[in-house]
């Protein structure tokens, strides 16, 4: 784990007319690193990860990953600088299988084009061969070896949400956003969860930043952490001093 | 791949997909020994390998994509009118006519899709709409060019490297030919990351793009790839009938086009197939009917919703709640549930 920030935000402001969702909102996130986010409903984190990654532009500020400027930049192109992303209200492709599902996640990876699709070129065939390996190394690392075959609208919320995980692993980014990977879930499998994540991280030099409501987990996981409220950071260090932060207890239990 | 088999009774070739296919072009091939005589069949078996271009090109757009085009026989129409004005007027060759043809829908295919990439479904269905209510009109008041209401009449015969198709058995090979390379070509394109990035879009749009997909590019790409098989459609026609008019283009034949492709099911190459056949060999069929004939396509769509919402060969995700499977299991499961029929039992296993 190295300590240059491989991701930084300056400022960044999200405003929606006049709901200002996120205000001024700065951080830095080292390089292997496992950064939390956590805070009540509404306080802006699932705007701010969708503001980074490119589906709002963002109001005012600027986002800086690996020394390049990436605000504002179309979601699929910051998907090609090393960013993917999971969604807090779980997205899947419906009408596909598992393992397309996880092929898909790839997508970036593929260099084939139109032509060598169309006449079937070994280049095609190689890079299919080795995606579809790709993915079902994956889907085995989060436990899904057996459902590969079934539509990703047949399974249950558990069974989704580790396709979702399994999508973004297989991309094989830079940095991964979590958003509320062990919301709904029971505990085992969150724990189960948890433990991949740091494995990921320790694997593979993977940066994770994760948004997280759980105390318990958010403690377990992340090495920094942050704490917002109402678009604000009222509070950033490691775990234990967060959650004992009198700002961010106020801002969860409300005032004596 | 290790997938399910629906017929486990069945050894695994017999209904793998490839064999089934395969199944299918020879007996296509062979048909004509069997029919050739029957001038009438034939003709029928050329326009269905006409509608399956016209089918497998809209599924490209529709099925695939999720871009509902409801002006698909305006590309037709395109095609069929820049190769009869090629040929009457310019004295062109079947095959200059064919390429330009289908070059010639795919560039209108291209100009569509950009106004098509920053609306939603419903009102990307209205564009490609006043897209094919534009091109009736310019048909309709062209009248140098395409002589408007008259049509084009007097188109020669194919006549490729000094042979003359002036026989359906000539006819019914270089169709089937031309439908079996276009069918090749799009099937290779779809089953690769193309075509998971358009089913991508299709699913969910947002998820798309977060995997690093180029929305506004696969969008375009679909277009173009839809159309140009319907250019080519349009110039066999052209051909084939001799003749081209307005009439042959309009808002019906497109929604005819959008029931093949719902009929096959959205999103799989062989079923727009099946739809084109469906429809084509349907429509000969019930020609006794007289003026009845009319309602029996809608009855049959209204049947499909019921039935078997996502079409012959759709992925059971579009079914929803209905479909025939569905309702079946429903029923099968109250009637075993019921506390009059359940048997005391005392553990379970």
């Amino acid at each position: 784990m190295t300590m240059d920030p491989i991701l930084e935000a300056k400022e960044v402001c999200q405003y929606f007319g006049g709901v200002h969702a996120v205000e001024g909102l700065s951080l830095q996130v080292h390089s292997g690193e496992i950064y939390g986010i956590i805070g009540p409903n509404g306080s802006g984190k699932s705007t701010f990860f969708n503001a980074l990654t490119g589906i709002y532009r963002p109001s005012s500020g600027r986002f800086i990953l690996d020394g390049k400027d990436i605000t504002g930049l179309e979601p699929h192109v910051i998907v090609r600088h090393g960013i993917t992303r999971t969604f807090q209200n779980l997205r899947t492709f419906a009408s596909m299988t598992v393992l397309e599902n996880v092929i898909i996640g790839q997508h970036v990876q593929q260099k084939v084009g139109l032509v060598d699709a169309l006449f079937r070129t070994p280049r095609f065939s190689a890079e299919e061969k080795a995606c579809r390996e790709r993915a079902l190394e994956t889907l085995n690392l989060v436990g899904l070896s057996a459902l590969v075959d079934h539509l990703a609208s047949e399974m249950s919320y558990g069974q989704q949400k580790r396709l979702e995980m399994a999508r973004v692993l297989a991309g094989g980014a830079r940095v991964l956003l979590l958003d509320e990977p062990t919301a709904g879930i029971p505990f085992a499998d969150a724990t189960e969860l948890m433990k991949l994540i740091r494995r990921i991280r320790d694997e593979r030099g993977t940066t994770i930043i994760v948004i997280e409501h759980s105390m318990q987990v958010m403690t377990a996981l992340a090495d920094r952490m942050m704490a917002m409220d109402r678009g604000r950071k009222i509070a950033e260090g490691i775990p234990k001093d967060v959650l004992q932060d009198p700002a961010v207890i106020v801002a969860y239990l409300g005032e004596e | 791949m290790a997938t399910r088999s629906r017929f486990p009774a069945l050894p695994r070739w017999v209904t793998d997909r490839r064999f089934i296919g395969l199944l299918v072009l020879a007996v296509v091939i062979v048909l004509p020994a069997f029919i050739g005589h029957s001038g009438i069949l034939m003709r029928v078996l050329c326009l269905i390998f006409i509608n399956a271009l016209l089918a497998l090109g809209l599924m490209v757009i529709t099925g695939y994509t999720g871009m509902l085009n409801m002006g698909h026989a305006a590309f037709y129409g395109i095609g069929a009118y820049i190769a009869a004005v090629l040929a009457l007027r310019f004295h062109q060759p079947f095959l200059t006519c064919l390429v330009a043809s289908g070059a010639g829908a795919g560039l209108a295919g291209l100009i569509i899709a950009i106004p098509c990439l920053k609306v939603g479904s419903d009102f990307l269905s209205l564009i490609t709409i006043a897209f094919a209510e534009l091109f009736q009109t310019v048909v309709l008041n062209w009248m140098d060019v395409t002589r408007g209401p008259m049509g084009l009449p007097g188109i020669p015969n194919i006549v490729i490297a000094n042979v003359t198709f002036d026989n359906y058995y000539r006819l019914y090979y270089l169709f089937l030919a031309i439908a079996v390379v276009i069918y090749v070509g799009l099937s290779n394109i779809v089953n690769s990351r193309i075509g998971r990035s358009l089913k991508a879009i299709r699913d969910d749009e947002i998820c798309a793009r977060a995997q690093g997909i180029d929305v506004r590019y696969y969008k375009v790409l679909a277009f173009v790839l839809g159309t140009i098989p319907a250019g080519i459609a349009g110039a066999l026609i052209a051909f084939l009938v001799q003749f081209v008019g307005a009439a042959t283009f309009n808002l019906d034949a497109s929604l005819i086009l959008m029931n093949m492709v719902i009929l096959g099911g959205l999103g799989s190459l062989p079923g727009a197939l099946i739809g084109a056949a469906f429809f084509v060999g349907f429509t000969e069929l019930i020609r006794f009917l007289n003026i009845y004939r009319i309602g029996v396509g809608g009855v049959i769509m209204v049947l499909l919703m019921l039935f078997r919402p996502q079409g012959i060969m759709g992925s059971r995700a579009f079914a929803g709640v209905g479909g025939f499977e569905n309702v079946i299991r429903r029923w099968w499961q109250k009637r075993h549930s019921s506390p009059r029929t359940r048997p005391a039992k005392t553990a379970g296993p």
